[in-house]
């Protein structure tokens, strides 16, 4: 079955085009936003960071300030006058790295933990496992939240404090699958035609737990953007004055409820996010079990 | 001179379950030669399948055992290698064949694919660097050996795609890629049909008389068996009661289950009353003292319960049966 037959046949179910439609818009606009962005710094033009926004999203207007929702300002304006909508949009390139980022690292850590614990068994299981258990006796959190004050408050430590907290749910779903699929008999003809564990792991057991990790690793996106914008909303994302989802929640709180606008929008763009990832997440599953 | 490539030796193997240890095997010896087909043939449960995953050192590590016995292949004790050495015999060493052709492939490569895997080992293991075009077009030669006649288009297809009697062609495709000193077939045919099983079994007797490699044969049919066998082991509660050159076992069994087999086969030449069958089933209780077949025996009298009988050598074959001589084991 070809890619786009795929996602074509996703498409037909509504929760899962729409969780796929949130999904791509999300990350294309990040990508689109993100190469402005790089380009501008590189550049030192830092305004192409905003040719695509309506507004300047660092530009104070005191005259505009806490204006509510509007056709010029969808989102209303926060203390400083400045456009909300144009603060979430130029925001969205972080979270979408962050979490492709934690993700990414969850899955190589997991991976390299997971796999030989659930193939090897014995000793290695032991170790790997118990390890793994030492991570998850931590309130991830707390934990995230301790790595990432000790280390200082920048996008980088923030990825490396999540990605502390989130291998060690990939571990145990590699480790499960691991063994799953290693009592499958192709894995014995694999092993009596001479092929080394390594390849064994690499090539078979990779391959086929690749259906569970992506949907797994679906849902997990909006995990990782919620959970950093818990960590940025309390006070440990990017520093001021750059936007964030989280400081952009957390700032807007000393306003609330009377100028509702300057929290609720911005969290509402994370509910949304998050939602998108679980609803596609869901519809992969369920397309991989054949029942879509 | 005739050298031996698989020497089994005294080989005891023990199930645990949570109820009692399970004797599979107890003191089997046989060999094969250069060249040679053994068929092992036996009845559900006599240990057949056990013989294969020891020589393959795939006994599942948590309730079985080798309690005594060797497995020499070209003169070395795979029970007692080293992992990398295990893996250096595997594969172009000692191949094997399952039962269910769906399951040993996986279900998410492409059969040019896990045949590549299968060249890749062997130019690894030889240190004949195969490049990659050649190498896609002896994938195609190879599977049209194996009488695939649409070796391009099976190629790119996936297991599912393929009916039971490809997949078995496909496995045996990857043994010749291989090119392996012992073959063992754990019951290649019995998940197939009857026609795509004698197709197979025409198949496999060709490869075996093209590339004389050594063959253990693991089969419940004594009729299939003998024909692609040059030899028999008779199997029964985890010994070998009869072993002989195949024809003759066929002929002129000498133990009353191998002669009890041969009488139940259909015969389609005469009509002479029902099809014969052995009576009762196999009793685990008292297998360690008495002849395993005795209960089910229509020869056995009161010598039959004392012991377990001897192997007895008569020139080619062998038998443990107390009616060529009143001998037990010690």
């Amino acid at each position: 079955m070809s890619y786009l037959k795929s996602i074509r046949k996703l498409a037909t179910r509504p929760s899962s085009c729409i969780g796929l439609v949130i999904v791509v818009a999300f990350y294309g606009w990040a990508l689109v936003e993100g190469i402005l962005q790089v380009a501008g710094t590189f550049l030192h033009v830092p305004s192409l960071g905003w040719v695509l926004l309506p507004y300047s999203p660092y530009k104070p207007a005191i005259s505009n300030s806490l204006l509510p929702p509007s056709l010029t300002h969808l989102m209303g304006t926060d203390d400083l006058g400045r456009d909300i909508w144009s603060r979430v949009l130029y925001a969205a390139p972080t979270d979408a790295m962050v979490s492709i980022l934690v993700i990414a690292g969850g899955i190589a850590i997991g991976g390299l933990i997971g796999f030989p614990a659930g193939y090897f068994g014995k000793g290695v299981d032991e170790v790997n496992m118990r390890v793994t258990d030492l991570f998850l006796a931590f309130p991830a959190l707390i934990l995230a939240l301790t790595i990432e004050a000790t280390l200082g408050r920048q996008v980088v430590y923030a990825i490396i404090a999540l990605v502390a907290v989130w291998w060690p749910s990939y571990a145990r779903l590699l480790r499960g699958e691991t063994l799953k699929i290693k009592n499958m008999k192709f894995i014995d003809s694999a092993l009596l035609s001479g092929l080394p564990d390594v390849a064994i792991i690499g090539k078979h057991v990779v391959r086929y737990s690749l259906n569970t990790l992506t949907t797994y690793a679906t849902i997990d996106l909006g995990n990782t953007i919620l959970v950093y914008s818990i960590l940025s909303f309390l006070g440990l994302g990017v520093p001021a004055p750059a936007p964030e989802w989280g400081t952009m929640v957390a700032s807007g709180l000393e306003y609330f409820p009377t100028q509702w606008w300057y929290s609720i929008f911005p969290g509402l763009v994370i509910t949304v996010v998050v939602i998108g990832a679980a609803l596609l997440g869901d519809g992969l599953r369920d397309m991989f079990a054949g029942e879509l | 001179m005739v050298s031996n490539i698989l020497e089994v030796e005294g080989l005891s193997v023990d199930y645990k379950t949570p109820y009692q240890v399970v004797h599979a095997l107890r003191d089997v010896s046989f060999e094969v030669g250069q060249g040679e087909v053994l068929s092992v043939v036996g009845e559900s449960g006599c240990g057949k399948s056990t013989i294969a995953l020891t020589v393959s050192r795939l006994l599942p590590a948590s309730n079985a055992r080798v309690k005594s016995g060797s497995v020499l292949f070209r003169g070395k004790d795979i029970l007692r290698t080293s992992k990398s050495e295990m893996d250096r015999i595997r594969g172009t060493g000692i191949f094997m064949v399952f039962q269910n052709p769906f399951m040993s492939l996986n279900p998410l490569m492409k059969v040019r694919d896990q045949m590549l895997e299968a060249i890749k080992v062997r130019s690894a293991k030889s240190k004949i660097r195969v490049v990659h075009e050649h190498a896609e077009t002896e994938i195609a030669s190879i599977l049209k050996s194996v009488r695939i006649g649409d070796a391009e288009d099976v190629m790119q297809r996936y297991p599912h795609q393929l009916s039971g009697g490809q997949n078995q062609r496909v496995m045996l495709a990857m043994a010749l890629a291989e090119k392996p000193d012992l073959l063992i077939a754990d019951e290649p045919t019995t998940a197939l049909d009857v026609t795509t099983q004698a197709q197979v079994l025409a198949l496999l007797r060709d490869i075996i008389r093209d590339t004389g490699m050594s063959v253990v044969f693991i089969t419940h049919d004594l009729v299939v068996a003998a024909s692609v066998s040059d030899r028999i082991a008779v199997l029964y509660g985890g010994m070998i009661q009869e072993m002989g050159p195949a024809v003759q076992i066929l002929t002129a069994p000498k133990h009353p289950y191998t002669a009890g087999l041969i009488k139940s086969i259909p015969s389609t030449t005469k009509a002479d009353g029902p099809l014969e069958a052995i009576k009762g089933t196999f009793k685990l209780e008292g297998v360690e003292k008495a002849c395993a077949f005795a209960p089910r025996c229509p020869l056995a009298h009161d010598a039959c319960w004392k012991g377990v009988p001897a192997f007895i050598p008569m020139g080619e074959r062998s038998v443990r049966c107390l009616n060529y001589g009143e001998r037990y084991e010690q």
